[in-house]
């Protein structure tokens, strides 16, 4: 029986800077930098994100529209 | 603080009353774990005020419907999802929501166990590992991830040993809890524990996961094909939608007319 209220503990810590290991096998390291911000710093993060995809996202569908 | 639309956008639902949870790619990306999500997707609550007050926002931002039943406690309750789109500034905001998350077995719980931090209400971490079970082969570097950080960096073996994704660090997991792996259903982590070769126990990995994304791929297949006629009126509607600039309150009375047809 997994203990919830670990897991809830578990949760709210990755919500808080934290490091994941170097040779962790499953995440780049543009991941691993994301979770050393705080929550602000990670908004901000997706932020930027956010503009460049919209604005990839209209290239692309210009390109379409233009073929 | 500076944040991203989704975020205002959240704060937004919520101060007009709805309760919301941040869930999948957003979710990971809060969690550090996923660099990027281009949709917000949200949980609602299965109820008319909260349907309600998304719904009131997201007419305030000149939001259309994308294909999707409507944001009503009838159809959220059968399983279906909501989809809208909208201009933010530079940003294409596309924003989803369910109520009852695919793999999840306890709704109760999963808004119990939800994490509350800064203004942010979001899917605890042993929830997002289930809805990221998806058919899409990059979540399950996502639910390896998060298996590593909650369970292997935090000692929660049930974790650690149930989601790990690779042998590396599930052999590892079992060294550390050889007595919770030897009561583990999880064929991968048998094969450690009977001390089996690499390959088997990678072979295991393989399967265990294709299993789930076949399981995830006919589920929206079914509902595909379930909603084939919804589909074409969607397709008429939203024509007629984009020629008469038809607010969402709107789409969404239209939407409700046509979405009888979904089981």
């Amino acid at each position: 029986m997994v203990d919830q209220n670990r897991i809830r503990k578990a949760s709210l810590h990755m919500l808080e800077p934290y490091t994941i290991p170097a040779d962790c096998p499953y995440l780049s390291e543009d991941q691993q930098e994301l979770s050393r911000l705080d929550l602000e710093k990670r908004a901000e993060w997706m932020a930027e994100w956010l503009v460049l995809a919209s604005r990839t996202d209209e290239c692309e569908e210009q390109g379409k529209n233009e073929e | 603080m500076a944040i991203n639309s989704y975020q205002t956008l959240h704060y937004e639902f919520v101060k007009a009353g709805a309760n919301v949870l941040l869930s999948s790619g957003q979710a990971c990306v809060m969690y550090g774990i996923a660099a990027f999500s281009k949709d917000g997707d949200w949980i609602i609550e299965e109820s008319d005020a909260s349907c309600r007050a998304v719904l009131s926002v997201l007419e305030r931002k000149g939001a259309d419907y994308r294909l999707g039943a409507p944001l009503d406690v009838r159809w959220l309750s059968k399983g279906w999802t909501s989809h809208f789109e909208f201009r933010d500034g530079d940003v294409r905001a596309r924003v989803d929501f369910c109520s009852r998350p695919p793999r999840v077995p306890g709704i109760k719980d999963m808004w119990k166990n939800a994490i509350h931090k800064q203004g942010i209400d979001i899917v605890d971490a042993g929830t997002l590992i289930l809805i990221k079970q998806t058919r899409r082969v990059r979540d399950y570097s996502v639910i390896g991830a998060i298996a590593e950080v909650v369970g292997y960096n935090e000692k929660i073996p049930e974790i650690a040993l149930e989601y790990l994704q690779d042998y590396e660090l599930l052999n590892k997991a079992v060294s550390e809890w050889p007595k919770e792996a030897k009561q583990s259903s999880r064929e991968a982590v048998q094969l450690l524990v009977a001390r089996k070769n690499r390959k088997d126990v990678v072979s295991a990995l393989a399967v265990e996961q294709d299993n789930k994304i076949q399981q995830d791929d006919m589920r929206i297949r079914r509902m595909i094909e379930s909603s084939r006629e919804f589909q074409e009126q969607f397709a008429r509607l939203k024509t007629e939608w984009k020629m008469g600039a038809c607010p969402l309150s709107g789409q969404h009375e239209q939407l409700m007319e046509i979405a009888s047809s979904l089981s």
